[in-house]
């Protein structure tokens, strides 16, 4: 007996690495996939060796070059106190990127947990931590963040709590509704009637099918927390000037756009839309992997 | 019809939770905020008593709950307290920016729920065709690029590089006496006093702003109507009825339309609702005298009372928007009842 189920797990892991592996051949093929995670690397590349890439010191005033248009020296130009619009960019990555990843895996962590606790337990405790989540999606995304931002002081972790706040009710009502279907399941209840171990249960069969769609997701939101973050600072309640952040250089570069000097706040623009598509495009091209009934 | 009036008294309580959910959230928010209020308010040359006194009338030495209960008091009297910076009450501020943002916000959707409608049936019905894939690159940069970054560069191609828009400066141009407020909402205020040079510029100015905010709307509801649409095109009473000939018009139009638009109403609510989050970034952009701009001032200003309004009055809109959509989908759909 224990021969025989020995051998059939050893045959449901091979199965399982297959397919993973199988998804990850899908996604590099993927020329969506592609694209966004050449993109995301480079990004991710900036971030870590940003500081020996850039030029000039970010933060170096130099008044005598202040508003210089694009040039070989300076080639996104310099900004209203003669800082390198290029160098502040590259460690405004860095700082943006944390950012991203930091408050999205809190939000992940929060998020999924919490909604797989829900759906596993039912009752009165879903009822209950689904509240908390409608409430939270009550607020227009931003005006939360806002709100949570100016609540905890400005500056770099009321913006993480901010940003994985606002991300955390879409990985619980995820999460949760595929345990609420897989909990039921027949091969679930006939795991359950063999045995097996609520610890079994929701390690081998509850949790691996719903992580899949949060992952999706996570790469999504990946993308709207940079976007939110830069909001954030371009209304001054993020990032505080002068550490460079993308969205805060936006702002500093306003008031220069009508006189003509666009490159201040055009350039940091790019970089935000750059990787908030790769994130996004990232997202699609795992949905469309994942999404069995999409494969033919 | 007594099916439909039970989902809608279920509706409603349900929303009781939620709004009390949005008013305790408000509430907690701005009571982590930093600084004494009272001390704000009278100014920091006071002597110990008579702080203590004001704490006292407003209630600042009672217990959380109680302090609840006085907030929840206050705001069935429409007192949201007043702004520390303009020392009126904050819903007088809000009273008077409201329908500054909803023309902007009406303006968008205008634009944007057409447009965003249109662009999803058209890209269903040429699904992987040349035109298919341009409309969803297009939707995949209007919902990436960030609003307040377009706006820029909308300003900077349109006003400054091509003159054919107007300096950013507010809804209207300032050499101009704009109409009595009867409404609050500068188009329809100067259309009903008959002031056609008001009208104009005032519609001149909304466009920038109302395409700009549109953008992430149009494409956001083109991709749920695109994919809802090629749901219902493949179901086999349509396909059925293609396969016995008959005509494809009134199949697409009064046939598959229908029930493709059915999850655009939800997905346009949940877009409405949260068109408060964009308009404080155009506002301030643009500098339209909105609610947007006047919680991005109150922010500058650590004006925190005036910051909180607009917070709740966004937080209690969304929820009402989301509340009527679903009424709404009740209506048509019989199916959703319960």
């Amino acid at each position: 007996m224990s021969y025989i189920t020995g051998r059939f797990t050893r045959i449901q892991k091979n199965r399982r690495t297959k397919r993973i592996a199988e998804t990850m051949n899908l996604f590099i093929r993927n020329p969506t996939g592609f694209t966004a995670t050449v993109i995301i690397a480079i990004y991710v590349i900036i971030a870590i060796a940003g500081p020996y890439l850039a030029p000039y010191n970010p933060d170096q005033l130099n008044l005598a070059q202040r508003l210089l248009p694009p040039s070989p020296q300076h080639i996104m130009g310099t900004d209203e106190f003669g800082r390198d619009v290029f160098s502040r960019i590259l460690y405004a990555i860095r700082l943006d990127l944390e950012i991203a990843f930091l408050s999205v895996t809190i939000g992940y962590a929060i998020g999924v947990l919490s909604g797989i606790f829900s759906g596993y337990v039912g009752k009165i405790t879903d009822n209950a931590i689904m509240r908390v989540m409608d409430i939270i999606l009550a607020f227009p995304t931003i005006i939360l963040a806002i709100a949570i931002s100016v609540a905890t002081g400005y500056g770099f972790w009321p913006v993480v709590i901010a940003v994985s706040v606002v991300s955390i009710p879409g990985f619980a009502r995820v999460s949760r509704s595929t345990v609420l279907s897989t909990k039921n399941d027949l091969y679930v209840l006939a795991s359950l009637s063999q045995g097996a171990s609520t610890r079994h249960i929701l390690f081998r069969h509850i949790l691996p099918p719903a992580i899949t769609p949060t992952i999706i997701l996570y790469a999504l939101n990946l993308g709207n927390a940079i976007s939110v973050a830069a909001a954030l600072s371009f209304l001054g309640v993020g990032i505080q000037p002068p550490t460079p952040e993308l969205g805060a250089m936006i702002t500093e570069g306003l008031q220069f756009v009508v006189s003509g000097q666009w490159w201040i706040s055009i350039f940091p623009g790019i970089f935000i839309a750059v990787i908030v598509i790769a994130f996004n495009m990232m997202g699609d091209a795992l949905r469309e992997v994942t999404d069995v009934t999409l494969r033919s | 019809m007594k099916n439909f009036s039970r989902f809608f008294i279920f509706r409603t309580i349900s929303l009781i939770p939620t709004v009390l959910g949005v008013l305790v959230i408000t509430f907690l928010l701005s009571h982590v905020i930093p600084g004494n209020p009272a001390l704000i308010l009278i100014g920091p040359e006071v002597n110990g008593a008579e702080l203590k006194v004001l704490e006292n009338e407003l209630g600042l030495n009672k217990p959380l709950y109680v302090q609840f209960y006085i907030y929840l008091a206050q705001l069935i009297h429409f007192n949201l307290g007043y702004s520390y910076i303009l020392g009126h009450p904050v819903s007088y501020e809000i009273d008077n920016r409201f329908p500054v943002s909803f023309e902007l916000a009406v303006a968008t959707m205008v634009i944007g729920l057409p447009l965003g409608i249109l662009l999803g049936i058209f890209a269903a019905l040429r699904s992987n065709t040349y035109a298919d894939h341009v409309t969803r690159v297009g939707s995949l940069l209007g919902i990436s690029l960030p609003v307040f970054w377009i706006e820029i560069v909308f300003i900077l191609v349109f006003f400054s590089e091509l003159h054919v828009a107007p300096a950013p400066l507010g809804q209207l141009s300032p050499t101009l006496t704009p109409p009595p407020r009867i409404t609050g909402m500068m188009i329809l205020d100067s259309l009903l006093t008959g002031n056609i040079t008001d009208f104009l510029n005032s519609l001149w100015h909304i466009i920038l702003p109302a395409v700009s905010l549109s953008l992430a709307i149009i494409a956001t509801l083109s991709r749920v109507v695109r994919s809802s649409m090629l749901d219902v095109l493949n179901k086999d009473y349509i396909r059925t009825a293609f396969a016995i000939g008959f005509p494809r018009n009134i199949l697409i139009n009064k046939y598959a339309l229908k029930n493709a638009l059915l999850p655009a109403i939800t997905v346009a609510a949940i877009l409405t609702g949260g068109l408060m989050g964009g308009v404080v970034l155009t506002e301030s952009v643009f500098s339209w005298p909105g609610l947007g701009l006047y919680a991005v001032n109150a922010i500058e200003e650590l004006d925190y009372p005036s910051v909180m309004g607009v917070v709740l009055v966004s937080g209690l809109l969304y929820v009402i928007v989301n509340f009527v959509a679903d009424i709404l989908y009740g209506y048509i759909d019989p199916r959703i009842r319960y």
